[in-house]
């Protein structure tokens, strides 16, 4: 049973390995961000695995931790390559 | 009774960490070999979405029947990953569209230009495509 965590642990690092690769090669922003944002979800789901080959609970929280990171970063970095800002900024024209 | 089935529901979720595993190798496989970044973002967010769900559920199962604790943080994150992993694939597909990635040359459709958005520069081939597509509709497609 620890064999098959270990092999399963294995092939989400040949994921990860695999989503680098288009990370540096991705010939647009939008290839790379899409990468990332795989690569974000895969490491969650290999530090669960890792919880449960150690059989250890310390690293349940990490696993909501990197997800909420992968996302956050995805989003703003969108929002970024879409209209060259990642927060809207108060107008000042308005008046107020 | 709960002796006997215990093994059975450990196999169940290791199995479970192993379709995870192995269609998160899928969909970096996807990533790596489909040929256009909206393409792309079907490998990236679908079968990725759904292989860190069976992992999840696959831990949930583990440590359920093996150390006797249901962890609330687990079932949050597949809650989480639910909810967000399809849409940071659609958010990055729509700011990829506006900010002008080009299409695959073999697209065959694509809806949004005639919505009048500003949409890519279109790739090589993609403009007699429209042009045919904007030609009345021959009697063959009646």
């Amino acid at each position: 049973m620890q064999t098959v965590l270990l092999l399963s642990m294995v092939l989400l690092a040949l994921a990860i390995a695999g989503c680098l690769y288009r990370v540096l090669k991705g010939p647009s922003i939008a290839d790379r961000i899409a990468a990332l944002d795989t690569i974000g979800v895969n490491v969650a789901a290999e530090v669960a695995v890792a919880g449960a080959y150690t059989q250890s609970t310390a690293y349940f929280e990490l696993v909501l931790l990197i997800g909420i990171l992968a996302f956050l970063g995805t989003v703003a970095l969108a929002r970024y390559m879409e209209r060259g800002k990642v927060l809207d900024a108060p107008d000042d024209s308005t008046g107020d | 009774m709960l002796q006997t089935i215990q093994p059975v529901i450990e196999w169940i979720a290791v199995l479970l960490i192993l379709c995870g595993a192995l269609l998160s190798v899928l969909s970096a496989f996807g990533l790596i070999r489909l040929p256009d970044v909206y393409l792309r973002s079907h490998a990236a967010t679908k079968s990725s979405t759904l292989g860190v769900l069976c992992v999840l559920s696959g831990v949930f199962l583990y440590f359920a029947s093996v150390m006797q604790t249901a962890s609330m943080n687990i079932l949050l994150g597949i809650v989480f990953f639910f909810i967000t992993a399809p849409l940071a694939g659609h958010l990055n597909g729509r700011a990829a569209y506006r900010s002008g990635v080009p299409l695959w040359n073999g697209s065959v459709q694509d809806e949004l230009a005639d919505a009048g958005l500003s949409g890519p520069p279109v790739s090589f081939g993609a403009e007699e495509r429209r042009n045919d597509r904007a030609e009345p509709p021959g009697p063959e497609e009646d």
